[in-house]
């Protein structure tokens, strides 16, 4: 009974720190800054033709009176519009106050107020033109809504730019832009709207005859108040309608479980990017066609989107300075710069006491249900676990996460160059580093260097040996004797089981 | 650990956990609130419409209240407006919204198609609505170019089959325009 309570108590344990790290894991902001760029370059258009019609629109004797729309309210509530409250001689002042605020939200400037601000006024337009609304309201609110939500201007935007001005002014360390919880949250969100989004536009299609029977592409392409480019040719190749409609229906309806499978995610995106191209050039729905493909960019990883954007010559590398010398260093961006310095000090989060009843490990393991299995019994043994699939990624998460001790799981001594590069810059560092164990799974080889901290073992061990290597190796980042004695007697105390490296 | 590193200057301070707590609720809501409000459009279950009064003004607020009908439940005809203006020397200004040729860009003129379309909208539910809508067009009509009345005609742009195609015939044939009179309104009525 004892065991079932622990187990179910490590289940909903793992539960909730699988939530944390899907919602809470800190993101760097560099997709969240291209997705502020993108979403207000649309902002700016959208409501430039607004002001087309301001009066036409929003006015009180124009396309849609107050009278109607309060009329067509839902729920009692048209929403939030403060153009209710904009007298006609004021609608050209207030229009273009606005298109100064997006301006500002774009270029990521006072980016905590002005993404508020996109959003109200993203809102207050659609709510208050209620019968003119279309796809591209929609989607330019909840992107508005959710930027607002995150550091959106931390990356890519005249904030940032004005804060690496303001500290080499001062001679401070410029570093580059920190990861926060909120910015995954936001890029979850955005995710997450996706999914639904997609998953209620390919349900509702099911109510209709022409998505079973194959006429709904054509029933699209042949409308003439939408055509832009003339497909009537479809008329002689019905068997092409027919494939583009069921296939719209089926990539629609499975894009919330196919996207988040790492191998059919590119597949999913790319079908999406043709879908919406085609409406833009076919449909001659250019705004909407291009402001669905906004949120696929929260599918990129900042790390892939900083690369691309250096690559691209978007933007140039952040020259990153070592916090414990504070000294400059030469630009460097990820791994593979960092491990042909001679001498770096590493920008390790900043480790408080050493808390023996739940020391933080990161295990590095590429092999998924090895991983699993692992953290299954770290978590068991009373180890706050964290994971990557890499150096690359551990280097990321070390840089904002404090961690007591490192399991780097490697293959043999052949595959596992970064792991070994690593660990030299590991015992270079002494007692600025956490603890670290190797595990060398196929491998056998006495040129790693052994420290007391940093242990060595070789040939799938015994679980209950992993274990017992890695409390051996926080004995020597205790403060105080009593505390490294405890860590010893657990070390010796016998009762994980073992662990089947071959078939985990 | 016995000999922590200073702390590096830029290092993100370490953030609680408990703030996690209310957020996660609301994010678990917001979810909730996002599938509830296309879920409980028509055709739909009691169960799932009755959770309506606990998600709706949260949806309307944040504007999300939307059922994500794209096409669906499948690609409609089109609703135009044609109208026939009487000015004040008693001449005749004709015309139809949308006009690609005078709305541009292009979606300026797709703001003023979903005007049309939103007749079309609204033929069933609301009976007060439609004829708000036609007025409100009408009103503007004449206030675009100074008339002193104006006739509106809907006119529903029919698709064409693929046979229609085949047969040699066009998108804009006469044939596939239905017409049907909203009315006549004199500037004196607003």
């Amino acid at each position: 009974m004892g065991r079932l309570l622990i187990t179910i108590r490590n289940r909903i344990w793992s539960a909730i720190c699988a939530w944390d790290e899907f919602w809470f894991k800190p993101m760097a902001p560099t997709t969240l800054g291209v997705i502020r760029i993108l979403s207000g370059l649309m902002l700016l258009y959208t409501h430039a033709v607004w002001g087309l019609g301001l009066d036409a629109f929003f006015g009180a004797n124009g396309w849609q009176d107050p009278l109607l729309i309060r009329s067509q309210a839902v729920s009692g509530s048209t929403g939030i519009s403060f153009w209710w409250y904009v007298q006609p001689e004021y609608y050209q002042l207030v229009h273009w106050c606005c298109m100064a605020l997006l301006l500002m939200f774009t270029i990521g400037m006072m980016t905590r107020v002005t993404a508020c601000a996109a959003f109200i006024i993203t809102v207050s337009y659609a709510t208050r033109a209620l019968n003119a609304n279309f796809g591209l309201d929609q989607i330019n609110g909840f992107l508005t809504l959710y930027l607002a939500l995150a550091p959106c201007g931390d990356a890519l935007s005249f904030d940032a730019w004005w804060a690496r001005r303001q500290a080499r002014r001062k001679g401070l360390p410029v570093s580059e832009p920190i990861p926060r919880a909120s910015t995954r949250l936001a890029t979850r969100l955005i995710q997450v709207h996706l999914c639904l989004l997609y998953f209620f536009a390919g349900v509702s299609k099911l109510k209709g005859e022409a998505w079973w029977n194959g006429d709904a592409v054509w029933m699209a392409v042949a409308n003439k108040e939408y055509q832009s480019q003339d497909l009537t040719w479809l008329a002689w190749h019905p068997w092409v309608s027919h494939l583009l409609t069921h296939m719209t229906v089926l990539w629609e309806m499975t894009f919330f479980i196919a996207v988040w499978n790492r191998a059919w995610r590119p597949l999913v995106l790319a079908i999406g990017i043709g879908v919406h191209l085609g409406i833009g050039s076919c449909l001659g729905l250019w705004t909407f066609g291009l402001i669905m493909l906004v949120p696929y960019l929260s599918f990129i990883s900042p790390e892939t989107m900083y690369s691309v954007l250096v690559w691209v010559r978007a933007i140039r590398p952040v020259q990153v300075l070592s916090p414990v010398e504070a000294n400059p260093v030469e630009t460097v961006s990820w791994w593979p710069q960092y491990k042909h310095i001679k001498f770096t000090g590493w920008p390790f989060a900043a480790c408080d006491r050493l808390d023996i009843n739940a020391p933080r490990l990161h295990l590095v393991c590429d092999d998924s249900n090895l991983c699993g299995g692992l953290l299954t019994d770290l978590t068991s043994a009373g180890f706050h676990c964290q994971t990557s699939p890499d150096i690359a990624d551990l280097c990321t998460a070390l840089e904002h996460h404090p961690v007591d001790v490192l399991l780097l799981i490697a293959h043999d001594e052949d595959t596992s160059d970064d792991i070994i590069d690593f660990r030299r810059i590991l015992l270079q560092m002494g007692a600025a580093t956490p603890a670290s164990v190797v595990v060398l799974l196929d491998g056998e080889t006495h040129d790693l260097r052994h420290s007391n901290a940093h242990i060595c073992l070789y040939r799938q061990p015994l679980f209950e040996q992993l274990r017992r290597s890695v409390l051996l190796a926080l004995c020597e980042r205790t403060a105080t004797e009593e505390e490294a004695d405890q860590l010893r007697q657990r070390a010796g105390v016998v009762t994980a089981p073992s662990l089947n490296w071959t078939n985990p | 650990m016995s000999d922590s590193a200073p702390p590096p200057e830029d290092s993100p301070p370490r953030s609680g956990w408990w703030w996690k707590i209310p957020v996660s609720l609301w994010v678990m809501y917001h979810i909730f609130a996002m599938f509830i409000g296309p879920a409980s459009i028509p055709p739909a279950s009691p169960t799932v419409q009755s959770c309506w009064p606990v998600v709706g003004p949260y949806l309307q607020l944040v504007y999300m209240n939307h059922g994500y009908h794209f096409f669906a439940p499948q690609p409609g005809p089109s609703t135009l407006v044609s109208y026939e203006a009487t000015l004040s020397d008693g001449t005749t200004v004709s015309g139809q919204i949308p006009d690609l040729k005078h709305q541009v860009p292009r979606l300026y003129y797709h703001r003023h198609f979903m005007l049309t379309e939103s007749i079309a909208g609204h033929d069933s539910g609301d009976p007060r609505i439609k004829p708000m809508l036609v007025r409100a067009m009408a009103r503007q009509l004449c206030r675009e170019h100074g008339a002193t009345s104006i006739v509106l005609t809907r006119r529903t742009h029919l698709l064409p089959s693929m046979q229609w195609c085949r047969a040699g015939k066009t998108l804009d044939d006469p044939e596939l325009y239905e017409d049907e009179p909203l009315g006549r309104f004199e500037w004196a009525d607003f």
